[in-house]
């Protein structure tokens, strides 16, 4: 018993932990509900592209015979644009979808083609920076403001271990001061449910960040791996082309999906000269980030457990607010 | 009856209908009649669609041709298919409505259930409007898989009902926490995983019949590619799991039980639907069973985290009708 009351009072949770943890929550609050809504929309953007713009992306593939293969879509785009300069193309994953090639105009403005594979048609067009993926990805990465804002980004990720580690340790202290399992908010039952998913998005988000690696599925990567080939040579042998990137000067790069493939599981470059390269570090770190090294379901999984992130900080916010306010004592009536 | 008790049958009503929409909804995928209804909320612009091609619209060769209709023949067993889909999306919608006045007027005793069921209102009407965007983009596959595991969140969320409202005599001894209670999120989340995985086999295989124009259904099997050698794998890790959850929890109390027999009489349901399906090739019949299971094993495991818990002979009236961890 006299052991039980030296360790309560020897090891109260220090105030300032549970401070700390409130002030760095309600100072991260606007950053991080930003970054997790749109990095949460940006894991879903393929999708949500197809929902904004059907007309763009979908077309009939119902008894369509075969689709233009590639030198057929590369001639295609030049007869269309022919002073444009093609920097990507993103080939059709499934039957249903358009070819979307990217091309850069005389005066620099990029465009986005999307074209019908089976009937050889343009379907539409529209600048780049129209596009959900482009203002998604600007605000996730940078918030819209630039080298600040990717500061801010990256001490937000920062935030979110700190947050959790310090509401751990608070929980811990509370263990020791009660004795017993604390009383469990809703705040911390999403924490139990979500933050393993916060903590890898973090941690691979700010280790993208200070590598200075892109995470974007749609930009190439390291130019090391382009090659100066002609244009038929650049193969998948066995595989489905996912997307084709080009250099201005000239040196090209495929990603290749072996098919029934899931993730980063199956994939490879290939620049004509070799067939497969394996993939690079940031195609792997960007797996982890958007949970899609577990298919749909770990797409999924990571959408929610995101989405839960400024849930978990609005409950936290006002579970503060709860415990600063000064409670009203009852007045026992007086036993007869 | 009192009001929790409403709220509580109302949750389970709305739950089972859940359940059934996924079964219909994998029937519709299966037998390819997604597209049955080539507009939505209305069916060839109709609220009743057609039951012949007399009845079509004259134009809609030409207004629905980007989804295939210029070349597709009518069918109206496809459409109705997909139209008792929508028919059951509907009755789910106005259950949830009414699971959510219910659990308002039922604030006093727990101020977390409006919450809860408004949220799974929430997400039904997402659903409804997800449902729109599967005819909008020509049932892109991972908006349709999309579409379907949205359902999950419903039933967590309407599990999350069910057991709030379940009384405190119900309510499991708090013991159950402490034999390794932190490997039933883990099983979960293999179950939407391993969901997602199946989904994606079936994807494979929507797309093998549009391009790869297979001459016989035998040879799916090889072409189908890693995803599938994948899902079978992870059959293994759902089987152990659900066992070690199966021989961890087994005894802590009698509606533990019930649900672990549950647990283990759908795990047994999952391995031989999903050994017919590799053998038989994937039979359309067996298709939204196993679907169907796995949303079943999703329900019981949410049940084991969520079911409300009470220190053995300290059950007080103030935790009437809550669990003490909240």
């Amino acid at each position: 018993m006299n052991n039980t009351h030296t360790k309560k009072s020897c090891v109260i949770p220090p105030r300032w932990r549970i401070r700390l943890h409130s002030w760095l929550g309600a100072t991260l609050t606007l950053p991080l509900i930003l970054i997790a809504l749109s990095g949460a929309g940006l894991a879903f953007a393929k999708e949500f592209e197809r929902v904004l713009a059907p007309d763009l992306w979908t077309v009939s593939a119902v008894g369509e015979g075969q689709r233009m293969n590639l030198n057929s879509v590369i001639d295609h785009v030049h007869q269309w644009r022919p002073h444009d300069e093609l920097l990507s193309l993103n080939m059709p994953e499934r039957p249903q979808d358009t070819v979307m090639a990217t091309v850069k105009g005389p005066e620099g403005q990029v465009f986005e083609l999307f074209i019908d594979p089976y009937r050889k048609i343009l379907v539409g067009e529209r600048p780049a920076n129209h596009d959900t993926v482009y203002w998604l990805g600007s605000i996730h990465r940078s918030l819209s403001s630039g080298p600040i804002g990717a500061v801010l980004v990256a001490l937000s990720s920062i935030g979110v271990i700190l947050l959790f580690l310090l509401g751990q340790w608070y929980r811990r202290g509370q263990r020791y001061q009660q004795g017993s399992e604390p009383v469990v908010s809703v705040h911390g039952r999403l924490v139990y449910l979500a933050a393993w998913v916060w903590l890898i998005c973090a941690s691979t988000g700010l280790f993208a960040q200070i590598t200075d690696q892109s995470l974007n599925s749609f930009a190439p990567p390291d130019g090391r791996l382009f090659a100066s080939m002609p244009r038929d040579t650049l193969s998948c042998t066995g595989a489905q082309m996912d997307m084709i990137w080009w250099q201005t000067d000239g040196r090209s790069l495929a990603r290749c999906m072996a098919p029934g493939s899931f993730g980063p599981f199956g994939t490879r470059y290939s620049n004509g000269k070799q067939d497969a390269i394996s993939l690079a570090f940031k195609d792997w770190l960007a797996a982890f980030h958007t949970g899609s090294v577990m298919g749909i379901g770990g797409r999924a999984i990571w959408f929610w457990g995101v989405i839960l992130l400024p849930v978990t900080l609005l409950s936290g916010l006002l579970l503060g607010y709860k415990r600063s306010r000064p409670r009203s004592v009852s007045v026992p009536s007086n036993p007869k | 009856m009192n009001r929790q008790k409403q709220l509580h049958n109302m949750a389970i009503m709305t739950m089972l209908a859940v359940l059934f929409l996924i079964w219909v909804g994998g029937t519709v995928r299966a037998t390819g009649a997604g597209m049955g209804c080539p507009d939505w909320p209305t069916c060839f612009g109709r609220v009743v669609p057609p039951f012949s091609a007399a009845d079509l619209p004259p134009d809609y060769r030409h207004t629905y041709a980007r989804l295939g209709y210029d070349k597709m023949p009518f069918d109206p067993v496809k459409t109705w298919t997909e139209y008792l889909n929508r028919l059951t999306g509907t009755l789910i919608g106005l259950l949830s409505i009414l699971t959510c006045v219910l659990a308002i007027l039922a604030h006093r005793q727990d101020k977390a259930l409006p919450w809860l069921a408004g949220g799974a209102l929430g997400l039904v009407m997402l659903n409804g409007w997800l449902g729109a965007v599967v005819i909008d983009s020509n049932l892109h596959s991972a908006v349709v898989t999309t579409h379907m595991m949205l359902s999950f969140g419903v039933l967590f969320l309407l599990m999350a009902v069910v057991t709030r409202t379940l009384p405190s005599s119900s309510h499991q001894p708090a013991r159950i926490r402490r034999r390794g209670f932190f490997l039933v999120p883990i099983a979960m989340v293999i179950t939407v995983v391993q969901t997602g995985l199946g989904a994606q086999v079936r994807e494979r295989v929507d797309q093998m019949g549009t391009t790869e124009h297979l001459t016989s259904v035998v040879s799916w099997l090889d072409h189908v590619g890693a995803v599938l050698n994948v899902h079978m794998a992870g059959a293994l890790i759902v089987i152990i799991i659900n066992l070690w959850l199966m021989l961890r929890f087994f005894g802590a109390d009698a509606r533990v039980n019930w649900a672990l027999a549950v647990l283990f009489l759908i795990v047994i349901m999952q391995i031989l639907s999903g050994t017919i399906l590799i053998t038989l090739h994937l039979p359309t019949l067996v298709q939204p069973l196993h679907l169907l299971g796995a949303s079943m094993l999703f329900t019981t495991q949410a049940f084991l985290l969520l079911a409300p818990t009470h220190v053995e002979d300290q059950v007080s009236p103030l935790h009437h009708g809550r669990p003490t961890t909240y």
